[in-house]
């Protein structure tokens, strides 16, 4: 497991050197974050209550609803996976007694580790800022479930990453693919607005993907629109779907392999 | 008992035809011709432990297939192939652990931090024990003369630079099989004979089999007594390298330089093939049993003679020329 750790510091060490990089992301989140806050400012200043959202609730939802999305970010790690395909760097992993799935994830845990300080910090500043508009209610049990969310949707989005770059074994490029998936999984996750506002059959579809649990679960316990008892069993579903998300991922990578060596990159 | 056993090897390819232009490329989303490329065919041969093998072709003619082959990169269309004992393909972390695979177009190293980090986790990955490592480390730096250089990031080191950062990283598990995929492409003559002679000494004293694709002769002529010559995917050549160039090279050139007077085209001219000519210097070619001969009849003419110089063919040209005949 060394070797692993070796590549996370190796990775750190590549990020503290080239700091600006993923610091950059931050004026886009940001804008993101205040598009949407200034959107349902407007919206509450005629209504009070929007599907079941009062207003400070739906400041809460998108504020630390961010925090849980930076806290699990990757930034970006399937184009670094599509470009280790399609340049070839994949040969070196086949040839090593190292594993590229594992090499990946040390690889993102390294390289997200940088910016995901950067990213607490601007969040605090955020949170500082609307502060009036935000609920803060936390019991221990809770944090605990979040945290685990956490630790879940980081592993999860990662996998979510890596599959999408390997779509490169066949494709060798997957910016377009890249963009709408991105899209995609953003819409399903709840990032743009909160699931309940879709129709029936749209939120029946989220709760059998597994996108929500990187966001809306966790934003739904924190405002305590789920009990600890459902949270426990998000959770729960939650660590299956990597579990099955794994598994994917290795059947992806057997495939795809077999179109690389065909291919003879 | 060889260490690498080739038998009937060969490699195709998929890939699909598109003629130029937009409207071919807009009619290639629906409707692709799947076509094979043969890169390797029935190719066999072997190898004994401790060998360099020089592995010669022009672009494109089976050599890098091969390796990757052998590596383990790429699956054989058929064939069998055995490394060591073992079959590449499996891809066993026995095997991983005891061969490397240096291609001198792609880099390993870790390009914004210094070599020494690339290193330590080959170290890791191969599982090297400290003292083990510190020792191969002292003992390579110290030949290849850049223990000054290893705490500078790999992007501002020079091409000579790095590619001696990349053999170290890649016999830091003092592999036993060693491809390398031309190691001195687009170095400089020194750099490229520094990299020459610390393979050979690292050769010597370590016994590693290697294979070593080049295409400068330079490399070959030093480091290999046998090349294997490889062209459209087949075998043209197996066997001792001074015998093939004795083989092709039917012809020496003498050069000969000519005093104040100069000379006549017509009085040189008999002597044999005039490759190059003007009055005071002459490339003649002559079929190698009648050099001596030839040079001895020009010394006791009458022509000013000043000196005479005795070549054998560049080996470029033999290369070429085989090659040449591959394509025929």
């Amino acid at each position: 497991m060394k070797k692993y750790y070796t590549v996370v510091k190796n990775e750190l060490q590549r990020q503290l050197a080239f700091r600006l990089n993923l610091l950059s992301y931050r004026v886009g989140n940001l804008l993101e974050i205040v598009v949407q806050i200034i959107v349902w400012t407007v919206i509450f200043q005629k209504v009070d209550v929007v599907q079941g959202y009062a207003r400070n609730e739906m400041i809460s939802y998108v504020v630390f609803g961010w925090l849980f999305v930076f806290l699990t970010e990757n930034y970006g790690l399937e184009n670094i996976v599509e470009h280790n395909i399609f340049e070839g760097k994949v040969s070196e992993f086949l040839v090593k007694p190292i594993s590229y799935l594992k090499y990946i994830f040390s690889f993102s845990l390294g390289r997200m580790s940088v910016a995901l300080v950067s990213s607490i910090g601007m969040m605090l500043l955020v949170i500082l800022f609307f502060r009036d508009q935000l609920i803060f209610n936390l019991d221990p049990v809770r944090a605990l479930l979040l945290l685990g969310m956490v630790g879940a949707g980081l592993v999860l989005k990662i996998y979510f990453a890596v599959m999408i770059g390997m779509i490169a074994f066949w494709t060798q490029r997957i910016v377009g693919i890249d963009y709408s998936l991105g899209v995609f999984i953003k819409f399903f996750s709840g990032v743009y607005f909160p699931l309940v506002f879709l129709p029936p059959l749209a939120l029946a579809i989220c709760k059998a993907l597994p996108f929500m649990y990187v966001f809306y679960v966790p934003t739904q316990l924190y405002l305590g629109k789920l009990s600890v008892g459902q949270g426990a069993w998000a959770l729960v579903f939650e660590l299956a779907w990597i579990v099955v998300m794994y598994f994917l991922t290795k059947l992806m990578w057997t495939r795809g392999l077999r179109k690389y060596e065909g291919v003879g990159i | 008992m060889p260490i690498i056993e080739v038998k009937n090897l060969s490699k195709a390819y998929e890939y699909y035809k598109k003629a130029p232009g937009l409207w071919m490329t807009i009619k290639s989303i629906f409707w692709r011709e799947k076509l094979l490329a043969e890169a390797v065919k029935d190719v066999s041969f072997s190898i004994e432990e401790g060998e360099i093998v020089g592995f010669l072709g022009p672009n494109g003619a089976g050599k890098t297939t091969t390796l990757k082959v052998l590596s383990g990169i790429l699956y054989p269309t058929s064939g069998a192939v055995r490394v060591l004992g073992f079959d590449p393909y499996k891809r066993q972390k026995e095997y991983q652990k005891q061969f490397a695979l240096v291609m001198g177009q792609k880099n390993q190293l870790w390009w914004e931090l210094p070599a020494m980090e690339s290193f330590i986790l080959n170290k890791e990955i191969y599982e090297v024990s400290d003292q083990d490592f510190a020792e191969r480390l002292e003992e390579m730096t110290t030949l290849l003369d850049i223990k000054n250089i290893l705490d500078v990031p790999v992007r501002k080191l020079s091409l000579g630079q790095r590619m001696k950062c990349e053999l170290v990283a890649a016999l830091l598990h003092s592999p036993r099989v060693l491809f390398l995929d031309e190691p001195t492409i687009g170095l400089d003559v020194v750099a490229q004979k520094n990299i020459r002679d610390f393979i050979k000494k690292y050769n010597a004293k370590s016994k590693t089999t290697i294979i070593l694709t080049s295409h400068y002769m330079e490399d070959i002529s030093q480091l290999c007594q046998r090349v294997i010559i490889i062209n459209l995917g087949k075998i043209i050549y197996d066997g001792d390298f001074k015998e093939l160039v004795n083989r092709y090279a039917t012809h020496k050139t003498l050069v000969v330089t000519f005093n104040d007077r100069g000379t006549q085209r017509t009085e040189v001219e008999s002597f044999g093939e005039l490759v190059e000519y003007n009055p005071h210097r002459c490339v003649i070619k002559v079929l190698r049993e009648q050099a001596k001969s030839a040079a001895a009849s020009i010394l006791s003419s009458n022509l000013p003679v000043d000196d005479i110089l005795i070549n054998e063919i560049d080996v470029d040209d033999v290369i070429r020329q085989i090659f040449n005949q591959g394509k025929r």
